[in-house]
């Protein structure tokens, strides 16, 4: 183990911390339940940094550490689905050409953790509400009412910080 | 600053009853023989069963009902959908009609079986976090996903970091604190304006706030280097995780309920 995973050990840590610090000061809440907070743009942050096996690591670590804080299971696939793999998948954004374009990174990750969750509320309704509801609108529905406005406003922060290389490329102090 | 007030890290109620004292393992392992019991058990018999088994460990860990009840705050919505497409879309007896939406009894007893369902997941898996800190739940997870390694999960690497996380986050809280401070006497203002607006001020408290974190953790890598930090092979704890009699007995009880409650109802 050199100097240098270990840093990038201590960094992931520190980024996971901080997306589960942001994850608990909720920029608003949504009528239906769902809320909008800057969790996602530190796991961003890690891909771009660290490219996306760490991008990777890193969400699922948030996302165990948020099923460990406050966990909500209602189904063993919907904890899968609800926890680690959301965020894991916003890893992406660290794999070549999304690195390169952090808005289609950022993009990409966020359509993917919604497409998990809406997966998630699929099973959960294929368990527990009678057949013929409308499952895949529903969940549809309620995932995108937080999820669109949170990854909107990840993407602006991210190009408002865009100029600043240190938040990027961990060659600059 | 109002924003940082209604934090709470977690749901962890420190105590000192039989159940706080149980090892992590002993409880994880239990938790996840109760989620897969849920799911076995078809009945009220079944169901009832386990709310009582429920009831006990909530008793015998000195947990008030009040906090236990809390967790089901967000389920609420979720529960009055369950409950009530079951009631009006299963078909069957009919009790009562209104125009068009019959309520019949098929549905009525399905949509009660899924709901206790819901309340009993929701409640039976928050005592665990209610009376296991955080850091003993990691510790206990890196035990338990120790047999990984040879797949290639590196559980002590994963378990050490999300430590860290979780340690770091007060101290990131403060610090954000501290940031918001020293920007709102430069004349910053993060609570006015529209959605859109409270995003875009928050990048002066972003940057110090990252910048700060790389550094911390070039200072942390350093710290743990100087300390002769070499991954997980022969390192010691502080605090060490001891699986005693009383987890053996409360795991073997668990797993004989599950059985016997899995099997027959």
């Amino acid at each position: 183990m050199g100097n240098k995973d270990l840093r990038i050990m201590m960094e992931t840590s520190l980024l996971v911390g901080a997306a589960l610090l942001l994850s608990f000061l909720r920029l608003f809440r949504m009528p239906q339940g769902g809320s909008v907070s800057l969790e996602m743009l530190p796991i961003f942050l890690l891909a771009f940094r660290h490219g996306g096996k760490m991008g990777m690591l890193g969400g699922a670590m948030l996302g165990f550490l948020k099923l460990l804080l406050s966990p909500y299971i209602i189904h063993p696939i919907q904890l899968l689905l609800d926890y680690p793999v959301p965020f894991l998948v916003l890893g992406v954004a660290g794999f070549g050409l999304l690195r390169q374009y952090r808005l289609l990174g950022v993009a990409t990750g966020a359509l993917l953790r919604y497409v998990t969750h809406v997966v998630a509320g699929v099973v959960f309704f294929a368990e527990y509400a009678p057949e013929g509801t409308p499952v895949l609108l529903y969940s549809a529905g309620y995932n995108a009412s937080y999820l669109i406005p949170e990854a909107v406003i990840t993407a602006v922060i991210i190009v408002l910080l865009g100029r600043r290389r240190e938040i990027f490329e961990p060659q600059y102090k | 600053m109002r924003m940082f007030r209604s934090i709470t890290i977690g749901q962890y109620l420190p105590g000192d009853s039989l159940i706080h004292r149980l090892d992590p393992r002993s409880k994880i392992l239990s938790t996840t023989l109760l989620i897969v019991l849920l799911f076995l058990v078809n009945g009220f018999v079944g169901y009832a069963l386990v709310a009582l088994a429920i009831a006990l460990v909530v008793r015998a860990a000195q947990i008030p009902v009040k906090y236990v009840l809390r967790g089901l705050r967000p389920l609420l919505v979720i529960l009055v959908l369950t409950i009530g497409l079951h009631l009006f879309m299963t078909e069957g007896r009919v009790i009562f009609q209104i125009w068009f939406l019959k309520v019949t009894w098929e549905g009525l007893f399905r949509g009660l079986m899924m709901g206790t369902r819901l309340i009993l997941l929701i409640i039976g898996t928050s005592i665990l976090t209610l009376t296991t800190s955080p850091i003993q739940l990691t510790d206990g997870i890196e035990s338990l996903l120790k047999p990984g390694k040879k797949m290639g999960i590196p559980a002590h690497e994963l378990a050490m970091m999300m430590t860290i996380a979780l340690r770091f986050i007060p101290t990131l809280l403060e610090e954000t604190e501290k940031i918001m401070k020293a920007q709102m006497a430069r004349g910053a203002d993060f609570q006015s304006g529209g959605i859109m607006h409270r995003a875009k001020s928050l990048v002066p408290l972003l940057v110090p706030l990252f910048v700060n974190a790389f550094r911390r953790a070039d200072d942390l890598a350093i710290a743990m280097e100087a300390r002769g930090y070499r991954g997980g092979e022969g390192r010691t704890k502080f605090r060490e995780l001891k699986f005693q009699t009383v987890d053996g007995v409360a795991l073997g009880v668990a797993l004989t309920f599950a059985v016997v409650v899995g099997v027959f109802f």
